[in-house]
């Protein structure tokens, strides 16, 4: 198998990447492996059998076994998927092995290539406790907070809670050690809800991440989340490309993303660049990672490294142009970064939404369903990174997460129109999802103002968010549907069993293993 | 009159359209007791089966539209409604007087047990789905009367898994 021209100085060859993944961000590394010149090979699970990352990788292997345990979260299993097909390089993705320490050893010694940060890296940044002493020691600021000591019996660990909880000072956050995507952290506004939160937090740590420490950090007040998008190679090159404004989240999660920021000036925006490549020299960095930030009156404060390729990065690709999972491959090899620090400039605005299957009527509880009318907008400044499509189903195997709609214009004011007439385009029909809601939050005047910090969401609808529509015509579409018989029996709800002449993956060819 | 509830607000409402040559007439719009004017008003099909054209003050407007099981999802104007046809004879109520899961999941601890009297806001149920927890709460004050899931078990969007006698 024949290693890509671009490759040939390279010291580390690889000529078939393996995607340690499923959904989006499998489909989305896959073409930056087909670009690139490189085989892919998608690995799933049952329940993924006819998942859309399936049929676009070259090749693909099955992992038996029931839940995640047994196959996207094996290492094991991983390993042998590569032996099977012969891949010789592996690309995480995010979430599941992705920041798992182990596994990348595991990689390596396995004789293959890990296209992520090297595991010393992964586990110094991981635990969320160390990373914070590090950053102490490297002078990165930090958001004032506290370990808690181990040990004891629960009325100990309780006593020693409350103290630590008292110097920290309300409102505070806990959080666990192990944690991210919101998982096993809660919100404390006093001593009365300190011990349920805190017993709530912990065995979510527990289930989530197989450990249960949990530490406490004050809660600012209507801060923003602005992170910084690092790359670094094995030369000891490391350029930052900007940042991205990540405030608006709901249960902790982020909702919407944007790039540049409205809020940074020049200034902060290069002391927090050089602040997140001072963190990452401190754990000897590669590849791409993002340094995330609280920023506040001012003043920024480090909260933690995620080693991996985030769920928004194509807002730094749009306004950057750089095509960061390229640049991994390139990394991963061990050539060097392809660009410096000086060609590393924005360019207008981007602007990323995430649909999730979702009631957003409902504090946003997750919701499954078929997803029978699937069409997403199209035009100038758009991008959609699905790993889904029509006729596909939302289920609870996984996370809520359909697709992330990222739109480009020339300035904030203009990608916020596209924005906006890219989510009213969007029609998906047969499970409820958040692009109503997406679409009030971006045409909110406070969204306009730049006005976007964390609490953005309950400030302004305090009350939770409601939908509205026009109910007249609704219901006389609805009357005219039943009237002009525009449904073929039950072909939604028993997928592949009845021919359906009107639904093109009956008629197109499609390559499934 | 064919008989409707919006998915949203549980709101009762009854059309009668007639058609002629693929375009459709609201003859009757009720919404409760109310009838609702629509004005000059006319819905026409289209190539596709999931797209309508409607037709009103000279301006045209797009609609997609697909049922799934009793249930027409329509998508007009960037919002989008569910509108389920009620057959007649069968019940279009979906609340009982039990707490339901708001999402399907997994039980993790039931905090209750049959014959306790609970206080309004009293958290009953603890729920993971998508590796998150969600309290279910008594809505009312009063007794626990059955218990419909058990730690461990998973359970059905809008399945009944607590229900209360409320207290006097």
């Amino acid at each position: 198998m024949a290693t890509p021209d671009w490759m040939i100085d390279a010291p580390f060859k690889f000529s078939k990447v393996l995607i340690a993944n499923r959904g989006e961000i499998a489909c989305r590394i896959i073409r930056g492996c087909r670009e690139m010149g490189l085989k892919s090979v998608a690995v799933y699970s049952d329940a993924d059998s006819e998942a859309m990352h399936v049929e676009m990788a070259d090749e693909s292997v099955h992992l038996a076994g029931d839940g995640l345990a047994s196959t996207y979260l094996s290492g094991a299993a991983i390993i042998n998927a590569c032996r099977t097909v012969g891949a010789n390089a592996i690309h995480p993705g995010y979430g599941f092995l992705s920041e798992r320490a182990d596994f990348a050893e595991l990689v390596e010694a396995s004789g293959l290539i890990w296209i992520g940060p090297p595991a010393k890296a992964i586990d110094s940044m991981g635990d969320k406790v160390r990373a914070r002493r590090l950053m102490a020691e490297t002078g990165v600021p930090l958001v004032p907070g506290a370990e808690l000591s181990d040990g004891g019996d629960l009325t100990s660990v309780m006593a020693k809670l409350h103290a630590t909880a008292a110097e920290v000072g309300y409102p505070l956050l806990l959080k666990a050690s192990a944690g991210g995507g919101g998982k096993g952290m809660r919100a404390v506004e006093g001593p009365g809800e300190l011990d349920s939160s805190f017993l709530a937090a912990q065995r979510e740590a527990q289930s989530s991440f197989g450990d249960g420490t949990i530490y406490l950090e004050r809660r600012l007040i209507s801060p923003r989340h602005i992170e910084i998008q690092v790359m670094c190679d094995t030369h000891g090159n490391g350029v930052h490309l900007l940042e991205r404004e990540c405030s608006i989240q709901r249960r902790h999660q982020k909702v919407v993303e944007e790039a540049p920021s409205p809020y940074l000036s020049e200034e902060l925006r290069e002391q927090m660049g050089e602040a997140a490549l001072a963190a990452a020299r401190s754990v000897h960095y590669v590849g791409a990672g993002t340094v995330e930030f609280l920023v506040a009156g001012g003043e920024f404060y480090f909260l933690e490294m995620n080693t991996r390729l985030q769920v928004e990065h194509p807002v730094t690709e749009m306004v950057t142009g750089v095509d960061l999972v390229q640049e991994q491959l390139r990394v991963a090899c061990g050539l060097p970064l392809s660009l410096t620090q000086a060609e590393i400039t924005p360019r207008g605005h981007a602007i990323e939404v995430r649909i999730y299957a979702e009631d957003a009527a409902n504090n946003f509880l997750p919701v499954t369903g078929p997803l029978a009318i699937w069409r997403p907008p199209i035009g100038p400044g758009i991008r959609l990174d699905t790993g889904v499509r029509e006729g596909d189903e939302a289920s609870i195997d996984f996370d809520p997460m359909l697709a992330k709609l990222v739109v480009h214009g020339s300035d904030r004011g203009r990608a916020i129109e596209r924005m906006r007439g890219a989510l009213a385009d969007f029609v998906i029909l047969g499970t409820t999802t958040n692009v109503e809601f997406l679409h009030d939050v971006v045409s909110h005047p406070a969204f306009a103002e730049g006005d976007t910090t964390t609490d953005f969401i309950e400030q302004h609808w305090p009350a939770g968010w409601s939908a509205k529509a026009e109910d007249a015509v609704a219901v006389i579409s609805a009357a005219t549907g039943e009237k002009l018989g525009l449904y073929l029996d039950e072909v939604e709800q028993t997928s592949g069993d009845l021919v359906d002449p009107f639904n093109p993956f009956m008629t197109l060819s499609r390559n499934f293993p | 009159m064919k008989q409707f509830v919006n998915e949203r607000d549980g709101e009762a409402w009854g059309a009668s359209v007639v058609e002629h040559d693929g375009s459709v007439r609201v003859i009757t719009l009720r919404c409760g007791d109310e009838d609702i004017s629509v004005g000059e008003m006319q819905i026409s099909k289209t190539a596709s089966r999931d797209e309508l054209v409607l037709v009103r003050d000279g301006q045209s407007e797009g609609i997609l539209l697909t049922k799934v099981g009793d249930v027409w999802w329509v998508h007009h104007a960037g919002r989008v409604s569910k509108i389920r046809v009620v057959e007649r004879g069968s019940s279009s109520t979906g609340s009982g007087d039990g707490l339901t899961a708001p999402m399907p999941g997994k039980v993790l601890t039931v905090m209750a047990s049959v014959g306790e009297s609970v206080d309004e806001g009293q958290a009953l149920v603890v729920m993971e789905a998508m590796k998150m927890e969600h309290q279910i709460c008594a809505d009312v004050a009063g007794t626990i009367t059955a218990i419909h899931c058990a730690a461990g078990g998973q359970v059905d969007q809008s399945a009944v898994l607590v229900e209360i006698e409320p207290a006097e």
